[in-house]
């Protein structure tokens, strides 16, 4: 990546192996790294062996492109001296569409990506990727759930007909 | 780094191989397949319980409850069956929870009026109190059917966040208070002044309060607001409702709210723009709805403000610029306003006569708005009019306005009623007549 070399650069290692050099503003959106830079800020090199590669590379496309909005927020208030509601609204309604199209993926690395989330803790996207999971059950029959993220029913019939009875309101078709 | 993107979809190919028929959602872990399921209505995430066995119990661990009637009265259920619905869910619910709860958020609808469903409700709030995470509540019913609040959720003292609507609110004479309240919210409540008094003021720590009473023109005595807001530490404040009477201890107010019907007669008390005000120092946005200013301009007509809202940045005011002792007092809040950013303003003049009326108080009015010397607002970037239609007290607030606010970028004039295109234009030009300081401004006309 080429920054600005003033910036810190950081060193995050994938559990495969793969180094990522990312700028220390963009590693400070994983709340869990922030962490380990404040414990000790002479680190560079932090090895993650709880995300592959191919995840790390998204986790740090979504930070990237988060804080380059950001900086570029700023940088409009700065110099105007208020930030200009329009211009706001279009930058936050481009960001969304960025996120949305951002999570156009499938259920394996969608999984993998709120692992990675919540273990880098990086409320934003935990927050995105979650929501895209709730939204592919809302809805939706236990059944096709079940299709969606190739779920093994190991219930038998009769107990998933006891589970049934303690809440049936809830399996009723809704109209 | 390589090309993000194209790695992305060599990781979709690589994973569809390798990963076909898993089942990645369940081995999340408990706690984040909750998270997931507190995104969904409870009847969706009620209905995972039967995905599998891991699934078995996630939606009694979600640590935010959001219990709504609607959600149990599917198909022909009748409003009995719905309510009796209600009362085992969340009873099974409560009993079978294993983890913290921290949201309980309760929209009961018609069921409130009855009597199994405030028994139950009193039953979960007394389980609710005894546990020490629990920080925020919600309850809603409907306006018709107010429901009587259990006076042992005054007991759940851990409480941060408490939103009620349409209740009937009686608070128990043992109440200590909320030691750790910051955000409290009364929509359409039943509850004297005087309890409305004692719960702001042993809430310590308030940050935010909104009051609002519910719908006007009924004669309901509890539409009257009778105040005394005493809240060392509260940030913003929103009251609307029938104004009585008004006094405010608020020193850190940021943000302030009044939208107040006045009738006079019955107004009890006194209240005046320098007492609000002067107990307003840190206030940077500030609004006053329906009559209230008028009825704060009516009874203060000084000369000059004895204080300065040095940090007001936004000021919204239901105004009448046909009447000189509101333009009089509006153009002193100005003055004292150095710093303001945004003005919003609607005009609630009622005499809608000719555009050019030459009365006396117009004319007055049009006088008032005489640029005087060297006064002019720095800071002022927008200003937005609602209900104008361009008489000529208007035309004299704008000439004023747009002679003295240098860096003004945005004029909004919201027109009372839609008017053909012609007369659209004949308003634009006069627009464009008026001399303008700001170069840099741009008009727009709704």
């Amino acid at each position: 990546m080429a920054r600005s070399s003033t910036e810190n650069m950081i060193t995050l290692m994938s559990s495969d192996g793969e180094e990522f050099m990312v700028t220390e503003k963009v590693a400070r959106e994983c709340t869990t790294i922030r962490n380990m830079l404040e414990d000790d800020c002479v680190i560079t090199n932090i090895p993650l062996p709880n995300v592959t590669s191919d995840i790390l590379s998204m986790v740090i496309e979504y930070c990237m492109e988060h804080v380059a909005a950001a900086e570029k927020a700023a940088a409009e208030t700065a110099e105007k001296g208020s930030s200009s509601a329009p211009a706001a609204a279009k930058a936050n309604k481009d960001l969304e569409e960025w996120d949305k199209a951002f999570m156009n993926v499938d259920v394996y690395t969608l999984c993998d990506l709120i692992l990675a989330a919540n273990y880098l803790n990086v409320s934003g996207l935990l927050d995105l990727t979650i929501q895209t999971a709730a939204n592919l059950i809302k809805g939706k029959s236990p059944e096709q759930i079940r299709k969606t993220f190739h779920i093994q029913n190991d219930l038998s019939l009769e107990e998933e007909e006891k589970i049934r009875s303690q809440t049936p309101w809830a399996f009723e078709k809704s109209e | 780094m390589d090309n993000p993107i194209s790695k992305r979809q060599k990781t979709q190919k690589e994973t569809a191989a390798s990963d076909e028929g898993q089942d990645f959602i369940s081995n999340l872990p408990e706690d984040v397949r909750c998270k997931i399921l507190s995104y969904l209505s409870t009847r969706d995430a009620v209905r995972t319980c039967i995905l599998s066995s891991k699934w078995r119990y996630t939606w009694v661990m979600i640590p935010e409850l959001s219990v709504k009637e609607d959600d149990f009265g599917f198909s022909t259920a009748s409003e009995q069956m719905t309510r009796a619905r209600l009362v085992k869910f969340v009873d099974i619910l409560l009993y079978l929870h294993n983890g913290p709860i921290f949201k309980f958020k309760l929209e009961a609808g018609k069921s409130c009026r009855e009597n199994n469903v405030r028994v139950a409700f009193i039953r979960w709030i007394l389980h609710l109190s005894r546990r020490k995470e629990f920080y925020e509540f919600s309850c809603s019913s409907s306006s018709q059917h107010l429901f009587y609040l259990p006076t042992t959720l005054f007991l759940c003292r851990g409480l941060s966040i408490l939103n009620l609507h349409d209740c009937r609110i009686n608070l128990p004479s043992a109440f200590e208070g909320f030691k750790l309240m910051r955000v409290l919210e009364l929509q359409g409540c039943v509850i004297s002044g005087d309890d409305i008094e004692k719960l702001v003021s042993s809430c310590p720590i308030l940050d935010e309060l909104v009051l609002r009473t519910a719908s006007f023109g009924l004669s309901n005595p509890y539409n009257e607001l009778s105040l005394k807001i005493c809240a060392p530490k509260l940030k913003k404040l929103i009251i609307h409702g029938r104004f009585v009477s008004l006094l405010l201890k608020t020193p850190c107010l940021v943000k302030a709210c009044f939208d107040l019907e006045v009738r006079l007669a019955r107004v009890n008390g006194r209240a005046n723009l320098v007492e609000v005000l002067g107990a307003l120092p840190e206030v940077e946005v500030l609004g006053f709805h329906q009559q209230f200013f008028a009825y704060l301009a009516a009874r203060c007509l000084p000369d000059c403000l004895p204080l300065t809202l040095d940090k007001l940045k936004i000021l919204s005011l239901d105004v009448n610029l046909a009447s000189p002792e509101e333009v009089s007092v509006m153009r002193l809040l100005l003055q004292n306003a150095p710093n303001l950013v945004e003005l919003n303003l609607t005009n609630s003049t009622t005499d809608r006569g000719d555009r050019f009326s030459q009365t006396n108080s117009t004319m007055t009015c049009a006088g008032l708005w005489e640029i005087g010397s060297g006064s002019f607002f720095m800071s002022l970037r927008v200003v937005e009019l609602y209900e104008f239609f361009i008489s000529r007290s208007e035309l004299a607030f704008l000439k004023f306005i747009l002679a003295s606010a240098p860096l003004l970028e945005q004029l909004t004039v919201i027109k009372e009623q839609v008017t053909d295109a012609r007369e659209k234009e004949a308003v634009v030009e006069i627009l464009k007549r008026i001399p303008k300081v700001s170069q840099i401004l741009q008009i727009t006309l709704e």
